[in-house]
C-alpha cells in the first residue's frame, strides 16, 4: 500500500512539473512575456525596469526557473485589474467554486443512483424508459439556458429565491462558506441544480449499465438461489461492483465541475473562480489565466491521485496488479 | 478492380444500409428524432426562403414594433409576430431559423474537421504503434480529461475571437475523441486476415490504411461524430452567450438566448425563451439520433 501511494505521488508530482513547462513555453513563448505581466499601461521606464527585475534578459532555461521560484513562492504576477496577486484572488475566489462543484455533485449522486437502479432493473418499464428519456434530456439540455429558465421561474415569477449572488456566508476555518446559512442555501440551490443536470444524467446512464451488467452475473443468480432479499442483493452485492466505474467517473467530472463551471457561475452571478476568469478574458487579465490553468492542473492532478488511491482501498486487485490496463 | 464478380459486392452494401435503416426504424422514438432533425435541417437550409422577415436586414423590420408580445400584429404589414419581437424589432420566428442556420453550420462544419484530423491521427498511430502512439494517446487522454468549455475558451483567450478561430477551438476540443475510437476499432481490424493480405500483396502501407482498415472503422466514427455534432452546437452556444464566440454580424441561438438575458427580469421571456427552446429539441433530436445509432451498432447488444 505504502509503495503504491508513494509511486502515485511521484507520477503526479512528474506531471505537476511537466505541466509547468508547457504552461510556462505556452504563455512566454506566444506572447511577449513582458505584454503578459507587464501592465500595458506602464510607462516605458517601468517596462525596461521590470524586465530587468523578471529577468527577461537572461537564457529560456534560467527564466523557467524563476518563473518555477516564483510560482514556489505562490507569485504569478499581479492582476492588471485587480492589482492584488492573481494566485491569491483566485484562492480567495475557490470557497465559492468548491461548495457549488460539491453541492451539484451530491445532487447528482443522490438522485442518479436510485434512478440509475430503478432504469437498471426495470429497464423493459415505463418507468425505467422514462428515466432513460430524462436522463438524454438531461444531456440535451444547455446548461446556461436552464439557469435562465429556473431564473424565470422561480426568481422573477415566484420570487421564491434570489437569481443572483452568494447571500449571506458564514466563516467555518477562516474560510466563507454560504453553505452554512439559510440564506447561502437559497442562493445555491438554482447553480447548484443547474450544474447538476447534465451530471445527473451521466451518472443515471452508468449506473443503470453497471446494474445490467451486474445483474446477469452469476454471483447474482446464486445470491438470488440463496433467497437472499432483494434490497440485500442491489444494496450489497449489485453496488459493491458498480461503485469503482462510479467513483471513477464520479472524480474526473468533479475536477471539471471544480473547472469548468464558468458558465453557470455567469449566469447566477456566483462569485467563484469560473466567474473571475471570465470577467477576466473581458480585460484581458492575463496573469489570472496562467493562475487558473495551472490551478486547474493540480487540481486534476489532486483528484486523479485521490481517486487512484480510493480504487486500492476498494478494489485489492489494483493495489497488487501493479499498472492499469487499457 | 477484376471484372470476376462485380455484383455481390454492391448488393451487400445495400442490405447492410437496409439492415441498419429497418434496425433504425423500429424505434419510433428515434424515427421521430430523426424527422424532426431533417424538419429542422431543412428549416435551416431554406431560411432565407421561409421565413416572414429577413431578420438583418434593415429595411424589412419595423424598430416600432419591438419587444411585442408572441401573437401581436406587426403595426405597418398584415404579419403576425407568433414568437413576438426582440428589442430592434426583429420577428422571432426569422432571427430562430436564421439563428439554427449558423448554429448548425458551425456544429457541422467543426465536428466534421475534427473527425477528418481525428480519424487521420487515430489511424496513423494505431499503424505505427511504441512511441508515437503511446505520446498521442497521453495527449488525447488529458484532452479528454479537461472541461471542454475551459479549452475552447482559453484557445479564444490566447488567439482572439473570430469565426475562424471558433471552429479551430471546437475541432480542439473535439478531435481527441475521434482519434480515440479510431484507433481503438483499428488496432481489432488490424490482426484481421484482410489486412494481412493485404500487406502481402505488397501494397503501400497509407492505402492498407485508408483503402481497408478506414472503412471498417466507420460505424463507431458515425456514432461520435453524431454525438459531437450535439456538443459543438452547444458549446458554441454557451461560448456565444458569454460574448466570446461567434461576431455579432454572425447571430446564433447563443446570441440570442443571451440578447434576451437582459429582458427577462422585465417579463419579456420570449426573447431568449424561444431560441433556447429551438437550440433544446435541435441538440436533443440530433442525441437521440445519436443513442439510437449506438444501439445499432453496439457489438454487445447484436445477435
Amino acid at each position: 500500500m505504502f509503495a503504491f501511494f508513494v509511486r502515485r505521488l511521484g507520477q503526479a508530482i512528474l506531471a505537476l512539473f511537466c505541466t509547468s513547462i508547457l504552461i510556462f513555453l505556452a504563455v512566454y513563448a506566444i506572447g511577449d512575456p513582458a505584454e503578459v505581466l507587464i501592465d500595458p499601461q506602464a510607462t516605458d521606464a517601468q517596462v525596461a525596469h521590470l524586465r530587468a527585475v523578471l529577468g527577461l534578459d537572461r537564457p529560456l532555461w534560467q527564466q523557467y526557473l524563476l518563473f518555477l521560484e516564483r510560482a514556489m513562492h505562490g507569485s504569478l504576477g499581479l492582476s492588471y485589474f485587480y492589482k492584488v496577486d492573481a494566485l491569491d484572488l483566485i484562492l480567495q475566489r475557490m470557497p465559492a467554486t468548491i461548495e457549488l462543484a460539491l453541492t451539484a455533485s451530491l445532487l447528482a449522486l443522490l438522485i442518479g443512483i436510485p434512478l440509475g437502479f430503478i432504469a437498471g432493473v426495470r429497464h423493459d418499464t415505463m418507468l425505467g424508459r422514462s428515466i432513460m428519456g430524462f436522463s438524454i434530456a438531461g444531456f440535451s439540455l444547455p446548461a446556461f439556458w436552464v439557469g435562465l429558465c429556473l431564473i424565470k421561474f422561480f426568481a422573477a415569477d415566484l420570487h421564491w429565491l434570489p437569481s443572483i449572488g452568494r447571500g449571506e456566508t458564514r466563516e467555518l476555518f477562516g474560510i466563507q462558506w454560504s453553505i452554512l446559512t439559510l440564506d447561502g442555501w437559497a442562493h445555491i440551490i438554482l447553480p447548484a441544480i443547474t450544474l447538476s443536470l447534465a451530471k445527473l444524467a451521466l451518472i443515471i446512464r452508468l449506473t443503470r449499465a453497471g446494474v445490467r451488467e451486474a445483474m446477469l452475473m452469476d454471483y447474482i443468480k446464486f445470491a438470488r438461489a440463496k433467497g437472499l432479499p432483494p434490497r440485500r442483493i442491489l444494496g450489497v452485492y449489485v453496488m459493491k461492483n458498480i461503485l469503482i466505474p462510479i467513483i471513477t467517473v464520479f472524480g474526473l467530472e468533479l475536477a471539471r465541475l471544480l473547472t469548468g463551471a464558468m458558465i453557470v457561475e455567469s449566469v447566477f452571478a456566483w462569485p467563484g473562480m469560473g466567474k473571475l476568469l471570465i470577467d477576466s478574458m473581458g480585460v484581458l487579465d492575463r496573469p489570472i489565466l496562467v493562475a487558473f490553468l495551472l490551478i486547474t492542473v493540480a487540481t486534476f492532478i489532486i483528484i486523479n491521485f485521490i481517486v487512484d488511491m480510493l480504487y486500492s482501498v476498494i478494489d485489492p486487485r489494483i493495489r497488487l496488479g501493479g499498472g492499469r490496463n487499457d | 478492380m477484376t471484372d470476376s464478380c462485380p455484383a455481390p459486392a454492391p448488393r451487400q452494401e445495400e442490405s447492410r444500409f437496409r439492415r441498419i435503416a429497418r434496425e433504425y426504424f423500429e424505434s419510433p422514438l428515434a424515427t421521430i428524432a430523426l424527422v424532426v432533425f431533417c424538419i429542422i435541417l431543412l428549416a435551416a437550409l431554406f431560411a432565407p426562403w421561409i421565413s416572414p422577415q429577413n431578420p438583418y436586414d434593415p429595411l424589412e423590420i419595423n424598430f416600432m414594433d419591438a419587444r411585442l408580445a408572441p401573437g401581436s400584429h406587426a403595426s405597418e404589414s398584415d404579419m403576425t409576430y407568433w414568437l413576438g419581437t426582440d428589442a430592434q424589432g426583429r420577428d422571432m420566428v426569422s432571427s430562430i431559423l436564421y439563428g439554427i442556420r449558423i448554429s448548425l453550420a458551425v456544429g457541422v462544419l467543426s465536428s466534421f474537421i475534427a473527425m477528418l484530423v481525428g480519424a487521420a491521427l487515430g489511424l496513423v498511430s494505431s499503424y505505427l504503434g511504441g512511441f508515437f502512439d503511446a505520446l498521442l494517446m497521453r495527449i488525447v487522454e488529458i484532452q479528454i480529461s479537461l472541461p471542454s468549455a475551459l479549452v475552447a475558451l482559453v484557445f479564444i483567450a490566447l488567439f482572439g475571437r473570430g469565426v475562424d478561430r471558433l471552429i479551430i477551438a471546437l475541432v480542439l476540443v473535439q478531435w481527441a475523441y475521434f482519434a480515440r475510437t479510431v484507433r481503438a476499432s483499428a488496432l481489432s481490424e488490424r490482426n484481421k486476415e484482410y489486412v494481412e493480405a493485404a500487406a502481402c500483396l505488397a501494397m503501400p502501407t497509407w492505402r492498407v490504411i485508408f483503402q481497408y482498415i478506414f472503412p471498417n472503422c466507420l460505424a463507431p466514427l458515425l456514432v461520435i461524430v453524431t454525438i459531437q455534432m450535439s456538443h459543438a452546437i452547444t458549446l458554441e452556444a454557451s461560448l456565444s452567450f458569454l460574448g466570446l464566440g461567434l461576431p455579432v454580424t454572425e447571430p446564433s441561438l447563443g446570441l440570442l438566448i443571451s440578447n434576451g438575458f437582459r429582458h427577462l427580469m422585465n417579463g419579456r421571456y420570449w426573447i431568449s425563451m424561444y431560441p433556447g427552446l429551438a437550440l433544446f429539441v435541435l441538440v436533443m433530436a440530433i442525441n437521440l439520433v445519436a443513442d439510437r445509432l449506438r444501439d445499432i451498432f453496439n457489438p454487445r447488444l447484436q445477435r
